[in-house]
């Protein structure tokens, strides 16, 4: 206890604590990126707008099974906390709510866009006049997206994954641009390492955080 | 020594001794952030023993600062403890005095 405490600081080591410690969140980020990078082969076999309902609804699973995971797994190991939401915490609240329900969004109209269902032929012909500026942005921002809340509440491992997943879409756009509608690997080996660590730290904090018996 | 430094010096005498004490004040600074936390939550994360928490929060509601309630989960017992508005006054109190006492002198 030698360390002074500070307010930002202990609100960081409880979001950490709370929200990053059971490798849950990686999980989820991971099962997401996994499920897009198997998108193109399932759009094949199912059509775009059943493709687009499969992904929701395994989408809405992964989520339901996190949140029953966090309540059933991880709560008992770490202890509850309730926010205390002063109008500032309230808009901070909203405004992620609202880039979270455009994030969302733009993957999906991004999913059944035309240009994405517009068979290679036409794809060939937008790679050959265009330059990769859009993806370069979509990179950044996507590592802007990871970074931000990894900086916030001290993850460095969130930065991490801003790059892998940007840098995998941008192999995927050069890689796959154009050509036949195959597993998108970098997407997939970005999300397996995803998986992996949060495969790790769900078994970490599982040893660390037995479920305590006494109560004080 | 200005006479403003010498005051907040002086006002050191007077400190809450109850947040004064360094697990009391970690666990005063954890639950301040919060609507309510509960006791193993705070256990992770001020890494007291459950014998040492639970004597300081016993304290603090003592004090007045905390409010303790005891519930169950199912069939397991949850204790919640929630700082009080005397609880966030003292902490405030506490970081003033703490503030004017130890800032920097501008020179030497």
């Amino acid at each position: 206890m030698s360390e002074t405490p500070s307010l930002s600081d202990i609100q960081k080591r409880t979001a950490k604590l709370l929200s990053f410690e059971d490798g849950l969140v990686d999980l989820l980020f991971g099962t997401t990126f996994m499920l897009l990078a198997i998108y193109p082969i399932s759009r094949e076999w199912l059509g775009p707008e059943w493709n687009l309902a499969l992904f929701v609804s395994l989408l809405l699973l992964a989520t339901g099974i996190f949140f029953l995971l966090r309540r059933r797994i991880s709560a008992p190991r770490l202890g509850f906390v309730k926010a205390r939401y002063t109008p500032a915490r309230k808009g901070i609240l909203a405004v992620t709510l609202a880039l979270v329900a455009l994030t969302v969004g733009l993957v999906i109209v991004t999913l059944v866009s035309p240009v994405s269902s517009a068979g290679p032929a036409a794809a060939v012909s937008l790679a050959k006049v265009r330059s990769y500026t859009v993806e370069i942005v979509a990179l950044l921002v996507l590592v802007g997206l990871f970074s931000a809340p990894g900086y916030l509440f001290g993850v460095p491992r969130l930065f991490l994954y801003g790059w892998l997943v940007g840098g995998a879409y941008l192999i995927s756009v050069i890689l796959y641009r154009g050509g036949p509608e195959v597993f998108n690997l970098p997407l997939g080996i970005a999300s397996g390492v995803i998986l992996l660590i949060g495969a790790f730290l769900l078994v970490r904090m599982l040893r660390r955080y037995p479920v305590q018996e006494a109560e004080a | 020594m200005g006479k403003a430094k010498a005051q907040g010096l002086r006002d050191l005498g007077g400190v809450d001794r109850v947040v004064h004490e360094p697990a009391r004040l970690m666990i005063l600074m954890y639950l301040y952030g919060f609507k309510e936390a509960d006791a193993l939550f705070l256990l992770n994360a001020t890494e007291l023993t459950w014998g040492n928490l639970s004597s300081h929060v016993s304290k603090l509601e003592e004090a007045g600062y905390v409010e303790v309630d005891k519930g169950f989960v199912g069939k397991k017992p949850r204790t919640m403890v929630r700082v009080t508005s005397a609880g966030r006054k003292a902490v405030d109190d506490y970081r003033k005095t703490m503030q004017a006492a130890l800032k920097k002198p501008r020179i030497g």
